[in-house]
């Protein structure tokens, strides 16, 4: 049968053949017009940059996505699940891990495919006829960081993975392979983003905006070395916290299982100086001159760039994806927006009073007036109750003149029944526009959203920071405190607090560490970092473990007070804050949270992998 | 600019071994007709990606390649009886139906999967479901409950899901999940027609039905949308402690929401599609009209349907319920000939 069919085949073609010759057989070697060859690319410039231009495509919107990280923490809740109540709950497993495979930014899938093309790349690029040998340097320069950024996402997010540096074709045997040890891939990174500095070094003219950069590369090294020397990643002492992790298989694909911390912390704080001695970065807005200012300025810092911008993903309102898409994601139900990751009451209550003093539900003064005399920075990122937001839509206008966001619950005189009645805020559950989409929680993210796009309608082009400036500070502080130089952490650390608004620290030893852990929460809260740092700090138990908490906002009238359309008025009104636990999401903490499950089904495919403990 | 896919230089032609059986053919003067089939095809290189094997460290966008193989087996049928009693009374009874089932002799497998997971021998475009095991009926049974589900979630409640623990392991977990045998193609369809005629009336009638297929059930209900009455009728709730229907849920919040048997619902149905009688004026008064002809109607479009399915239309290969149903359409009417 099979050859009678090649023999149809054949005589087919050569018909054919015949048929044509006698005109142009040009035709029959057209190549497509969608596509180009393997050959082709690498002997074109421009499509060899075009080839890079797509390794970017791993970076997705960064941490613009509907489905945010800061979700899978105690920062934000996820109103419409989407697999993400199952981070919270600790329920994800090899086979079921929506988040993880799926809507997350370290999707072991993409960030291999990525990795694969940076080795064809590499395997290939010398054969590019560069007019200017630099653009080929600067591409070189590139690719390692983006390989190295791809296996930092997997090993942050997995532990060791497997390091592939040959390009497989389809006529390989074998294609299992072992995770490397934790160590080994700490290095390959390392060594990937010197590679990067050493093509990239003093490129920054002639680099644009949204690729990566010499200082892009040195910030990446100073993140994984700050995560390698944490507690998570030092077996005696991850094995001393946890159960589960004394339980691991292979404690060396998950941490160092030997080897001097000390030496790690030292490393890690050269590599945050190196970047801070570049000279090239600064805190923006250093030294407002009122807390107002400071909140003001805050706001600003993530709306544009600005000099502490080190490497970010960029968007246009005029293509369509889930980075221009942010206010739309998170923005309150009563604007037509959906309310995606909302702000919790665990993150609310970590923001400090204005004078550096904690927030207490026990003070009589702090329950009466919760969102009185706070950090800041806490105007700059929540939307809560009564806080004033942009113009409404036309629809919804006519509710609310006032444009405040409203999430309690408020009595109005109803003139036709003449009697008093409890009218749910436009931005509940319970509201009027939308409800199902409406936060569980009672706020609303505001740091990210640009407040002059209707993000009914139109995208913004606010960009996501994947390094900037303030992280490689707190790297430097966070080792500098590590190796008992307390002085030296101070002095960065309160860099940071003068340009929030907030008093200097002087604790030392364990309360400053205390300290540094909340201030990072809060200035780079939304920013995908609590998601590691809670893990490689150990505190997850205490902190994302933690029952999931919102706000109740009651809003009575006063005696004799008839006001038939509601807006926040102390005068008309009195308030009450109650915080209650929401049972819709069952968040607890298991040790088996601190890696990702490695899929079953790559498992399966694979059978030297190793899972993760606690699976 | 990226790897659109890893080239295959062997790609080749999809080669299919078809043979037939069949006869046709006629008794007693053409008053007994039938037609009868029976097929069995052999397709060998389907094309098919080797994403279950291959790991993706590889990082490769898989081509497709001549490797899978299906058999497909079935027969055709369909018999009638026609006959003339007197002059005035005619009829014609038929009956007619299909059977197709196809079987996965090579397909690409993850080479770790279970073997009740495994594609080979099965149909095709079959899923992996949970075994459903009843549900939990108050926290007196989930006291006494001894399997794991930390897997699925960290707090069970009365009116939550069993399932089988198909590798015994005490855990619940994807291992547990099933390939389930059917898809939502069924393998039998058939038919029943009846054409009568009796001096000036007319009466033709059309049975349809299926067997073998099943569908999956997810309807988007919760705070954005209704439930089926159904699922609402029998849900548990403390009044009702059901231990066989689960309590109600907001769309896919609850780990028994979706992807297990309990939503696999048989799709068998019989259907009188179509039931329709008329009458034609005599000849005698056609003349004296002045007309050609004159025929006064009426017919029913799916006038009952009997089924297990109930929530959705058996004929639909969508769970979702998002479709236009079908309607029933009362007809009646005359058709005038001049």
């Amino acid at each position: 049968m099979n050859q009678l069919l090649k023999k149809i085949y054949i005589s087919i073609g050569i018909a054919g053949a015949f048929t044509v010759s006698a005109c142009n057989t040009d035709f029959l070697n057209t190549k497509p017009l969608g596509e180009a060859t393997k050959d082709d690319v690498w002997q074109d410039p421009a499509l060899a940059e075009a080839f890079v231009n797509e390794i970017y495509n791993g970076l997705s919107s960064g941490g613009f996505l509907e489905t945010m990280l800061s979700s899978a923490t105690d920062e934000t809740m996820f109103t419409h699940n989407y697999g993400m109540k199952n981070m919270g709950e600790a329920t994800i497993s090899p086979t079921d891990a929506e988040y993880v495979n799926t809507r997350g930014t370290f999707q072991w899938g993409e960030m291999y495919k990525r990795i694969r093309a940076c080795n064809v790349f590499f395997q290939n690029i010398q054969k590019v006829p560069f007019d200017k040998t630099a653009t080929g340097e600067r591409l070189k320069g590139e690719v390692y960081f983006l390989r190295a950024y791809y296996y930092h996402q997997l090993v942050r997010a997995y532990g060791g993975v497997p390091l592939v540096d040959v390009v497989y074709t389809l006529d390989d045997k074998d294609y299992t392979i072992d995770r490397a040890s934790f160590s080994d891939c700490v290095e390959h990174i390392v060594k990937d983003c010197d590679s990067a500095v050493f093509y990239l070094h003093a490129k920054d003219a002639s680099i644009i905006k949204g690729r990566a950069t010499e200082g892009a590369a040195m910030a990446l090294k100073s993140r994984i070395l700050i995560y390698a020397a944490s507690d998570l990643h030092d077996f005696p002492t991850a094995k001393a916290k946890s159960t589960v992790m004394a339980a691991a298989q292979k404690p060396e694909v998950l941490a160092y299982t030997s080897g001097n911390r000390t030496e790690r912390w030292q490393r890690a704080k050269a590599a945050a100086k190196a970047v801070m001695d570049l000279g090239r970065y600064s805190l923006a807005f250093p030294s407002p001159a009122t807390p107002e200012e400071a909140s003001a300025n805050y706001q600003q810092l993530f709306l544009a760039d600005n000099t502490e911008s080190i490497f970010s993903r960029y968007f246009l309102n005029t293509k369509s994806e889930a980075g221009g898409q942010i206010g739309l994601y998170n923005g309150l139900n009563g604007y037509h927006n959906w309310s995606g990751n909302t702000p919790t009451q665990l993150l609310i209550d970590d923001y400090e009073m204005s004078d550096g003093t904690l927030f207490n539900w026990g003070e009589a003064s702090h329950k009466a007036n919760p969102y009185r005399n706070r950090d800041p920075r806490f105007y700059a990122s929540i939307l809560y109750d009564g806080a004033n937001w942009r113009q409404r839509p036309t629809d919804v206008a006519s509710k609310d003149p006032a444009n405040q966001t409203q999430t309690g619950v408020y009595e109005v005189w109803e003139p036709e029944q003449q009697k008093i009645i409890n009218s749910p805020g436009l931005d509940t559950r319970q509201g009027p526009v939308e409800n199902w989409n409406g936060s569980f929680t009672g706020y609303y993210m505001k740091k990210f959203i640009d407040p002059n796009v209707d993000a009914q309608y139109f995208r913004q082009e606010v960009p996501y920071p994947f390094f900037r400036y303030t992280e490689v500070l707190f790297n430097y502080a966070e080792a500098c405190i590590e190796l008992g130089e307390d002085g030296e952490a101070r002095e960065y650390l309160n860099k940071i607090r003068t340009r929030a608004g907030m008093p200097a620290f002087t604790e030392s030893g364990a309360a400053l560490k205390a300290r540094f852990q909340r201030e990072k929460e809060i200035e780079m809260v939304f920013e995908e970092q609590r998601f590691f740092d809670v893990r490689r700090w150990m505190v997850a138990p205490v902190t994302v473990g933690r029952a999931l908490r919102g706000i109740n906002v009651v809003g009575k009238l006063k005696p004799n007070v008839k006001v038939t359309l509601y807006q926040r008025n102390e005068t008309n009104y009195d308030y009450t804050y109650t915080p209650v636990t929401l049972v819709n999401e069952n968040r607890i903490w298991l040790d088996k949270m601190y890696f990702m499950p490695l899929q079953r089904d790559e498992m399966n495919r694979n059978n030297k992998l190793v899972q993760n403990p606690g699976y | 600019m990226y790897e659109a896919r890893i080239p295959n230089p062997y790609i080749s032609w999809e080669v299919a071994n078809n043979y037939n059986v069949g006869l046709d053919g006629a008794l007693l003067n053409g008053k007994i007709y039938f037609e009868l089939d029976a097929f069995m095809n052999k397709r060998s290189g389907i094309l098919v990606r080797r994403n279950a094997s291959v790991p993706q460290t590889t990082g490769m966008t898989l081509p497709a390649e001549n490797i899978g193989k299906v058999d497909n087996k079935g027969f055709e049928f369909r018999i009638g009886y026609n006959n003339t009693v007197g002059t005035k009374f005619r009829y014609d009874v038929s009956v007619n139906g299909g059977y197709s089932k196809n079987k996965i002799v090579f397909w690409d497998e993850a080479p770790g999967a279970p073997v009740w997971q495994r594609s080979t021998g099965m149909p095709m475009n079959t899923a992996l479901y949970y075994e459903y095991d009843g549900v939990f009926k108050d926290y007196a049974e989930i006291d006494k409950n001894t399997v794991d589900y930390s897997a699925l979630t960290n707090n069970l409640r009365p009116g939550d899901m069993k399932f089988k623990d198909i590798d015994g392991n005490g855990k619940i977990n994807g291992d547990d999940k099933i390939r389930y045998n059917k898809s939502s193609q069924p393998t039998f369809t058939g038919g029943l027609n009846v054409n009568l005629q009796y001096s000036n009336f007319d009466f033709a009638l059309l049975v349809q039905g299926a067997t073998g297929g099943a569908l999956h059930i997810n309807t988007e209900s919760g705070e954005i949308g209704n439930f089926t009455q159904d699922y609402f009728d029998h849900r548990w709730s403390p009044d009702n402690p059901s231990s066989v229907d689960p309590r109600v849920n907001d769309r896919n919040d609850t780990y028994w929401a979706t992807g297990n048997t309990y939503w696999v619902r048989s799709t068998n149905y019989v259907r009188l599609k179509n039931l329709e009688i008329g009458y034609s004026i005599p000849e005698f008064l056609k003349k004296k009209a002045g007309i050609t002809n004159l025929r006064i109607y009426a017919n029913c479009l799916n006038l009952f349907t009997i089924d297990n399915l109930k929530i959705l239309d058996p004929e639909s290969v969508n769970g979702n319920g998002q479709y236009y149903p079908q309607s029933r359409v009362l007809n009646a009417g005359f058709n005038l000939t001049f």
